[in-house]
């Protein structure tokens, strides 16, 4: 556990010097522009409310994914069920009848966790029944799923007014309240700080979560063991499509209120980052979510206060990726 | 249609199929040799801005061309030191290159050329015209009237095909790939020729976002690779990791882009965005049809 | 003066940590010589060739090359000698042509191939020594095991080699292919090439061997002519003693059904891997079954079906008077079946995981060790504490990770999660190889405890001093054949030449 803690901060110490290197590179200050960070977002009550506005995703994707890996599954397709997920909860939303807000909420957030579930079990099956590796699979679910968005925000789903490619805002009974006036925290925020725990609990604590690490561990003495290794790795893979179906679906009830191209800014493919900074457990995912929230939500005062563009974030995180790959086989090395 | 529209339609479509056929026939090379790099859409990131940038500053395009192959080459290198002799996991180190390059050329577009509205543009490279093959109607424009880059990525089809069917390397490279134990025994050096097919990757991925950058659009967004990166990973499945198959299905992906630019003149009643779903669509046609990906290199993607 | 033989060893001598692989062994090989070396699984018969090509180099003893002393650092060096070796497991690669294939082993090396010229110098090859070779465009993968084999061997013959080992060459032949290999072994020695022939089979090294080395336990047990020698003196001298075994058990009395009753089992073969064929047995309840054969005989098919990993193409088996209808891991464990995987670190347990974890990795006990969807993690720890009591089962505790167990303890776990569910049948395949002495006893005794409770246990092993020594009654499997079932006293020699092919009906 020290060992892993240690390697992820080792990681993320990497990602945020490679990140300084870069704005140097590029003629900035890594001092003035990490202190803009900061303070951004840590430095006022409405920074801290973006933190947790863009951790939200970020740690339910992350819980997703990390999931999947557990299993042995490699789920590249976060964003595509993510996009799913918000697109049913619109489709869903849009035309449902006025409801109680307690009601409307939780149907929206259950269409986004269909529309997920089902993106991923389109993959599990096509690996299970016809040997289509999920990595390829997922990808081009990907891609298929953004293509649809394009087509119905353009098309069918587009606004009644017709001045945008988006699709009409979600009816009030359908959106999760925001907490604070002014501020875009939202009520999603509990729901993810109760989603840490169960995952957790589900995977330490469940004779579901026991067999999944199994499966994932070794599937071929878990199968010996006399379980059904392809039943727990559709359901595996069902259940991280509904987890990230559920960041697509909260984001569009409680954030942006429509559907869009360019949805979701990667927050899928920030998931793979979260899921293996946080070392797969539900409380490092938290962890990670939340750095990379700051990072997120700060790097817009960052671009403001020293001209240092926001995207460096993703520069980070592919730095932090890198250092985990390196560090995970040197730790392999040293044991065997 | 007219003749006319139906050679810009072909002028289009083997523009839009150049960059695709270089990322995929470098994945081509990796694959063979075992290693999977989905990683190919950050390298075209990295290749199409380090041309931009070159191009920018010193208005030579070819020195921009070189630049971005050389770049391209380095980080060949570095996925190679994190997934071959770091032994990394591929499908994790390949995303963390999508993410860095679009962090890397975004952070770096905006610190040297700010934030404008208005896109810069980089002088064109000069095409080559070949006389009388170029008039021809329909094909003469697309195929005779090119950058040396898009000669250059014709050129390497049948290349590739005759370096991985006739020479030592070609074999060497599917020895890794199929069977590196075999090919330890008798004394080839799977690492080596892994680090060497990984860098090839990126050099050739470089070059298709140099010609994306300086050849065609004459300027660089953020995130212009637009998924090029991940229609090549396609493109290699559904061309059954065959150069030749890799071209056809470059070219039809190509096609397949091409046409949504000339919608209106068509008057088709098919939504574009069935285009942009149509090579992903394919492929995992493709891949349930035959029951998984039969053609794929014994070791590929094994640690 | 005399001439010095080709190759020479003096006093090799092999350990692996506290396991001596090979005991002070000399060999020697003269040109134009037929030598096997025979032996049981474990005798040390490929570690010997490992020293011999470079593999692995020797902690003790000398090597000597036409008189000259030598040794080896790696195979490459071997071939500069020009010893050649064809491995049990050939080094083909299958998605390549044969010409593809071959090209690596020719002397020239430019940048381009000759694919043409290469397949050429190998036909040439192939005609001087009367091996039928494969078109040159043919995938190798999809060729027979033979025409494989003989590709492998031309790789080996395609520089100038004076020295040719082959490791189990026939393992995967048929008796046609057979001859056909024996046939060109035969034209090389004519042509003073010296062979080294790894074989258990008898009839093998009367049939084409000059002269044989047996080695027993990592020491050579006898060297001499293989003319004068019959099957009966080699099995002899192979399995050892000629001393009756006795089972230390009585068997106990049989139930109205048997707890297995396996009715003319049958598979196809699966690249290479041979078939299982009209095997018939039945474990009676109270009773240990010791199925004795060679490695690669049909034991893996067996132990597939019985585990539920694969269904048999016919034939029935019946569990406890049930007939199985699914074959699948959880059926078979619901039957009352328990296994024992031979291969434990990667079929037994899971690594990662504790060895609290690992004691509950069955489907019935995890199901006693939960409640409803939540894991009874206390119940399970306790449950591992008691097993690693019962069992001396040497680790830090429950929350070890099953990867920080040794060998022995590891299977001591994996051996009593099996008897925790009190199996009606238990399936052990090789359950001790690589233990020591004191985790074999404690699985032995566990073994004999599942029987004196009433339970069938069906054990097969390569080892045939465990088979002898445990079962209540013994049968041989060999080239997937299944011989009736002999009761004790055991005739050592007698089984020695069944497992060793020898003194079949069809053989004769």
């Amino acid at each position: 556990m020290t060992a892993r803690l240690s390697s992820s901060l080792l990681a993320a110490a990497i990602g945020l010097l490679a990140g300084a290197a870069a704005i140097a590179i590029g003629g900035g200050d890594p001092i003035t522009a990490y202190t803009a960070l900061a303070e951004g977002a840590m430095g006022s009550a409405y920074g801290w409310s973006e933190v947790a506005v863009k951790a939200c995703p970020l740690v339910i994707s992350g819980l997703a994914v990390a999931l999947a890996f557990r299993a042995g599954l490699w789920n590249i397709g976060a964003e595509g069920q993510l996009v799913a997920g918000a697109l049913v909860a619109v489709c869903f939303a849009t035309n449902c009848p006025q409801l109680p807000t307690a009601l409307g909420v939780s149907l929206t957030l259950l269409a986004a966790v269909c529309g997920g579930a089902l993106v991923a079990a389109i993959a599990a099956l096509l690996k299970l029944r016809r040997g289509v590796d999920e990595v390829i699979g997922t990808i081009m679910l990907n891609f298929i799923v953004l293509g649809i968005v394009g087509y119905l925000v353009h098309g069918p789903m587009m606004e009644a007014s017709g001045n945008y490619p988006q699709s009409e805002a979600l009816p009030g009974f359908t959106r999760l309240p925001r907490l604070f006036q002014g501020m875009r925290i939202h009520a999603g925020s509990f729901a993810v700080v109760a989603l840490v725990p169960l995952c957790a609990w589900g995977l330490y604590r469940s004779r579901f979560g026991y067999v999944v690490r199994a499966v994932g561990a070794n599937p071929v003495a878990t199968e010996l063991a006399g379980f059904s290794v392809g039943r727990y790795l559709l359901a595996t893979f069902t259940a991280s499509g509904a987890l990230a179906g559920l960041a697509g679906g909260m984001e569009v009830a409680s954030v942006t209120y429509r559907m869009y191209e360019n949805f979701s800014p990667g927050y899928g493919y920030t998931a793979i980052a979260v899921a293996l900074l946080g070392r797969l457990d539900p409380w490092g995912v938290l962890l990670a979510g939340l750095l990379f929230g700051i990072l997120e939500a700060g790097s817009m005062s960052m671009q403001r206060v020293a001209g240092v563009s926001a995207v460096i974030v993703s520069l980070i995180q592919g730095c932090v990726i890198f250092a985990l790959a390196a560090i995970e086989y040197s730790r392999a090395e040293s044991s065997s | 249609m007219t003749i006319e529209t139906a050679g810009a339609i072909a002028v289009a479509a083997v523009a839009m199929a150049t960059p695709l056929l270089y990322a995929a026939i470098g994945e081509l090379i990796s694959e063979k040799s075992g290693i999977v790099n989905i990683g190919l859409e950050g390298f075209l990131l990295l290749g199409a801005f380090s041309a931009f940038a070159v191009s920018h500053a010193s208005g030579s395009n070819l020195a921009a061309i070189a630049v971005a192959l050389a770049c391209g080459a380095v980080c060949g290198l570095g996925f190679a030191y994190l997934v071959v002799v770091r032994r990394g996991n591929q499908i994790v180190v390949g995303t963390g290159l999508n993410l860095f390059a679009v962090g890397l050329t975004g952070m770096l577009y905006r610190a040297q050329f700010g934030v404008t509205g208005s896109a810069l543009s980089v002088p064109p490279t000069a095409s080559i015209r070949v006389p009388l093959l170029a008039d021809l109607p329909i094909l003469g424009r697309a195929l005779f009237d090119q950058t040396a880059l898009g000669y250059l990525c014709l050129i390497l089809v049948p290349l590739t095909a005759f370096l991985l069917r006739r020479s030592r390397t070609g074999l060497h490279l599917r020895m890794a790939g199929e069977n590196p134990r075999a090919a330890a025994i008798q004394g080839v050096d799977v690492r080596r020729v892994r680090i060497a097919a990984v860098t090839a990757c990126g050099t050739l991925c470089a070059a298709g976002g140099a010609f994306l950058a300086v050849d065609y659009t004459h300027t660089f967004v953020e995130g212009m690779s637009a998924g090029r990166g991940f229609i090549a990973l396609a493109i290699v499945i559904v061309g059954r990791r065959h150069p030749l198959g890799v071209l056809v299905a470059a070219l039809f992906f190509g096609f397949a882009t091409a046409l949504q630019f000339h919608f209106q003149a068509l008057a088709f009643d098919i939504p574009f965005q069935f285009f942009l779903i149509l090579p992903y669509a394919a492929t995992l046609a493709v891949l349930a049809i035959n029951a998984g990906d039969s053609n794929a290199p014994a070791a590929l993607g094994r640690d | 003066m005399t001439v010095p033989p080709l190759l020479s060893l003096r006093d090799i001598s092999v350990r692996f940590g506290s396991v001596t692989a090979l005991d002070r062994v000399d060999l020697t090989v003269d040109a134009g010589e037929v030598r096997a070396v025979l032996g049981e699984n474990g005798a040390g018969k490929s570690t010997l060739m490992n020293v011999v090509y470079g593999l692995l180099s020797p902690d003790q003893g000398s090597m000597q090359w036409n008189g000259a002393a030598t040794s080896l650092r790696g195979p490459q060096e071997a071939h500069a000698l020009g010893i050649g070796m064809v491995h049990q497991e050939f080094a083909l690669v299958d998605a390549l042509s044969v010409a593809e294939n071959l090209a690596e082993a020719v002397d020239e090396r430019g940048w381009l191939v000759d694919y043409d010229g290469v397949f050429e110098q190998a036909e040439a090859r192939a005609a001087e020594l009367g091996l039928a070779l494969a078109p040159a465009e043919a995938r190798v993968g999809d060729l027979p095991v033979g025409a494989r084999q003989r590709i492998e061997i031309l790789k080996a013959m395609l520089t100038e080699v004076r020295l040719l080992i082959l490791d189990e060459p026939t393992a995967v032949l048929t008796p046609a292919e057979t001859e056909q290999l024996f046939a060109v072994l035969r034209g090389l020695r004519d042509r003073g090439v010296a062979i080294l022939l790894i074989t258990h089979k008898l009839r093998e090294v009367i049939e084409l061997a000059d002269t044989v080395t047996v080695l027993r336990r990592g020491r050579v047990v006898a060297q001499r002519s293989a003319r004068d020698s019959s099957e009966r003196d080699l099995a002899e001298l192979m399995v050892g003693s000629l001393s009756p075994d006795q089972a230390r058990a009585e068997p106990a009395p049989a139930g109205p059904v048997p707890v297995l009753r396996a009715r003319r089992l049958a598979c196809a073969a699966e690249s290479g891997a041979p078939a299982l064929d009209d095997a018939s047995a039945e474990v009676g309840a109270g009773e240990i079954l010791g199925i004795a054969g060679v490695d690669g005989n049909g034991q893996q098919p067996l132990f597939e079906i019985v585990s539920g990993l694969r269904a048999p193409t016919s034939g029935s088996l019946e569990i406890d008077g049930t007939t199985c209808s699914v074959f699948s891991p959880g059926a078979m464990l619901d039957a009352g079946v328990s296994i024992i995987a031979p291969d434990r670190r990667r079929q037994g347990a899971v690594l990662e995981m504790r060895v609290w974890e690992n004691a509950i990795l069955d489907t019935a006990l995890l199901r006693a060790h939960s409640s409803a969807a939540s894991l009874d993690r206390d119940g399970a720890t306790a449950f591992a504490s008691d097993l690693i009591d019962r069992y001396s089962i040497v680790c830090d505790g429950p929350d070890a990770t099953a990867a920080s167990l040794s060998g022995g303890n590891l299977q001591k776990l994996i051996v009593a999660r099996a008897l925790a569910t009190a199996p009606r049948l238990l399936v052990a395949f090789n359950p001790t190889r690589g233990l020591d002495i004191g985790a074999a006893r404690a699985v032995h005794t566990a073994l004999r405890a599942v029987a004196e409770q009433g339970g069938g246990v069906l054990l097969l092993s390569t080892d045939l001093d465990e088979v002898l020594g445990l079962s209540h009654r013994v049968a041989v499997l060999s080239r997937g054949r299944l011989s009736a079932p002999v009761a004790p006293p055991y005739d050592r020699r007698q089984i020695g030449l069944l497992m060793g092919g020898g003194d079949r009906p069809e053989a004769a």
